[in-house]
């Protein structure tokens, strides 16, 4: 929007224009990349892209789950009341490459863990009970406009498996998506 | 007369690519409000300490660290024949992938220590075993006098005992008078 500049020794007296404004503010929430946060992780080897890698997925000498745990920030902002939306791609981690139909006796193939998120004031907790491969997801209300760091924790219980605690896993790679959405409320 | 049973179990040495996907010299850019997690488990197999068990003349008493020690409590009769004897070991196993388990006999049955007898006439002074072992549903046999080493090939994760039954044929040849020993390997593979 020009402004003309107004006694402009050429021009005799104000011009001005009227201008018809119109538009929205664009996207009212929005969250950016996970970063490491702070403070110590447990068994994890660290942050890259958005992958965060598990160090020792299991205990050498039985072969069941080895406890970890890590916090993650997001950048996020909120000009509306809304809601945040935790969702699990799998339910827990599973085998990225599905091994036959049958899993033998006494082995454990998905592995439980603990979502926790923390923003502004709020907090919701996704338990990623691994008993079945889904998507699970939970969602909380934020009263009010925030922004700042949103904060995810992690946790892993020693020995934790799909089957009977404390069961050695399958071998091969485990994974799983988490997704977080700012939903605004109108 | 004593036999030692000693076993190794080794990982695949699979850990060096832990994520196919993500190389390490590339910058990959987050994903906004996304979070992958990712872990593995390496091949492995695990290996634990067989309790104590004793059998027909025979009794195992476990040395930690997954070995012990076999014993022939009478190793022969009154004209130096073998009395014979049987034991069953339970051998405590998880291997979370396809794996092989491998027996070797070092000395290829019980063998007097020392220098071979100049004239031993109708001594011997070696004492053949066998051991069947039974892993799942598959059994194989070790025979000593014909070969020193038995596999077993599974196809599969197993978490189980691995049944080990020695046995020493009574009577056949009177033997040298003498310490007869013999050491027994029990090797887990995991598959690479």
């Amino acid at each position: 929007m020009a402004l003309i500049p107004a006694g402009a020794a050429a021009q005799s007296g104000d011009l001005t224009r009227d201008f018809g404004v119109t538009g929205s503010v664009p996207g009212a929430c929005a969250i950016g990349a996970p970063r490491l946060a702070p403070g110590a992780q447990i068994n994890f080897l660290g942050l890259n892209g958005s992958t965060l890698q598990i160090d020792q997925l299991v205990d050498p000498t039985t072969l069941s789950t080895s406890a970890a745990s890590a916090e993650v920030q997001f950048p996020a902002s909120c000009a509306f009341p809304h809601r945040v939306r935790l969702e699990s791609q799998n339910n827990g981690l599973w085998q990225t490459s599905e091994r036959g139909a049958q899993p033998p006796d006494g082995f454990g193939h998905a592995v439980p863990y603990r979502a926790l998120v923390q923003w502004a004031a709020e907090n919701l907790r996704l338990d990623a009970d691994a008993k079945i491969r889904r998507i699970a997801d939970g969602s909380v209300f934020v009263e009010a406009e925030a922004s700042g760091d949103l904060l995810l924790r992690l946790e892993i219980d020693p020995g934790a498996t799909n089957t009977s605690a404390n069961a050695p896993l399958l071998a091969g790679v485990y994974g799983d998506t988490l997704r977080i959405t700012l939903e605004p409320l109108q | 007369m004593i036999a030692r049973l000693t076993t190794a179990a080794s990982a695949a040495a699979a850990a060096a690519t832990l994520l196919p996907a993500v190389a390490a010299a590339q910058l990959v850019e987050p994903a906004p409000g996304r979070l992958e997690i990712v872990g593995l488990a390496p091949n492995a197999c695990v290996v634990r300490t067989p309790p104590a068990a004793s059998g027909d003349n025979m009794t195992f008493q476990p040395q930690g660290n997954a070995a012990g020690q076999i014993t022939i409590t009478e190793t022969v009769d009154s004209a130096a024949r073998p009395r014979g004897g049987s034991l069953n070991l339970v051998v405590p196993i998880v291997c979370n992938s396809p794996h092989r388990v491998v027996l070797t006999s070092r000395s290829g049955g019980m063998r007097r220590a020392g220098q071979p007898v100049a004239q031993p006439g109708p001594f011997a002074e070696l004492l053949p075993y066998s051991v069947n072992a039974m892993w799942g549903p598959s059994t194989s046999e070790l025979l000593t006098s014909e070969r020193s080493r038995l596999v077993i090939d599974s196809a599969g994760a197993r978490a189980g005992g691995l049944s080990l039954s020695f046995a020493i044929a009574p009577g056949g040849q009177p033997l040298v008078a003498g310490t007869y020993s013999d050491e027994i390997v029990l090797e887990l593979q995991a598959a690479n």
